[in-house]
């Protein structure tokens, strides 16, 4: 029997400071693991025009034009350029690299997505 | 550290008497009889599937602030063996085995690194997290599946059991009287 050991535990405390630092850093790890864990990654592009959804892929450079307005994709990301409307919000939304980030214009009913892989069979099945 | 090695050389080289022999037994017969009484339990987080309290955790715990590292050691080591063996099929031992070993190690070296400035719940919070882990990583090298995310519940649940284990061994240890742990009352 090892009675200092037990001398030791029955003398401590239930909870330290020290206890709450380092709870505080696994829950701060766990927290800033799982934000990386559950990000979805971003793998197309799909863009709504006409009442058409087309979808493209991230990762190739090309160039959508839609009459109103030109889709730009490049190194894996998407902005608009050339657009006709008044307003062109879609133009200074700027460059999209996440999924679930969107580029929406409202004059022309054109909306451009970026989707991640999870939703992508989704969107092809439509 | 020091302190560390000095125990583990005290406690190997020592004889196996009686008290030791017996406490032992007693330390791995409650681990089997709480590990049984958990099973019959329902799942505690249906979020987080597998997570469960690991009540017999408590016993290796209570072993190494006892006995001693090597000890609590054999606790472990015996309560895997024969935990699988009773809950029938030895493909549970892939899993408790080497997490079991990792958080005990962890565990043993925070007791003898940190105890004092830490508490024992903290001890036994941190070698939940890690027996969580170590299970999931095993689980992710013997089917080949991404199990990636179900790691952060698993670490919730880690900390929510280790910490209620911990404050039982805490209390176990500190309610006991001495004369249970072979100390004779000074007149």
């Amino acid at each position: 029997m090892n009675i200092d050991a037990v001398k030791k535990v029955k003398a401590s405390k239930p909870f330290t400071v020290l206890d709450a630092v380092i709870l505080a850093a696994l829950i701060a790890a766990a927290g800033f693991g799982a934000f990386f864990i559950y990000r979805i990654p971003p793998a197309a592009v799909s863009v709504k025009a006409d009442g058409q959804v087309r979808t493209y892929p991230l990762d190739e450079d090309r160039e959508i034009a839609l009459g109103h307005l030109t889709v730009r994709i490049e190194d894996g990301a998407v902005w608009v350029e050339h657009a006709d409307c008044a307003d062109r919000t879609c133009e200074r939304t700027g460059k999209i690299t996440r999924a679930g980030q969107s580029i929406v214009c409202l004059p022309n009913g054109i909306v451009v997505k970026i989707v991640g892989k999870s939703d992508l069979s989704w969107e092809i099945g439509r | 550290m020091k302190r560390l090695y000095a125990e583990c050389a005290r406690s190997d080289g020592r004889r196996i008497d009686t008290r030791r022999l017996t406490t032992l037994a007693l330390l791995t017969a409650a681990a089997l009889v709480l590990s049984l009484v958990e099973s019959m339990l329902p799942p505690l987080l249906p979020i987080a599937p597998g997570a469960k309290l690991g009540l017999s955790n408590i016993a290796p715990l209570v072993a190494l602030i006892l006995l001693g590292v090597p000890d609590a050691f054999i606790v472990m080591t015996v309560k895997s063996l024969l935990g699988a063996t009773l809950s029938g099929g030895l493909s549970g031992l892939m899993y408790s085995l080497p997490s079991g070993t990792a958080s005990l190690a962890v565990e043993a070296l925070m007791f003898y690194l940190l105890f004092g400035k830490t508490s024992l719940s903290m001890i036994s919070l941190v070698g939940a997290v890690v027996f969580n882990a170590v299970q999931l990583c095993v689980a992710c090298a013997v089917t080949g599946v991404d199990l990636l995310p179900l790691l952060p519940p698993l670490i919730a649940a880690g900390i929510l059991a280790g910490a209620f284990t911990g404050l039982a061994a805490y209390y176990i240890i500190k309610k006991l009287p001495y004369t249970v742990y072979g100390v004779r009352r000074r007149k």
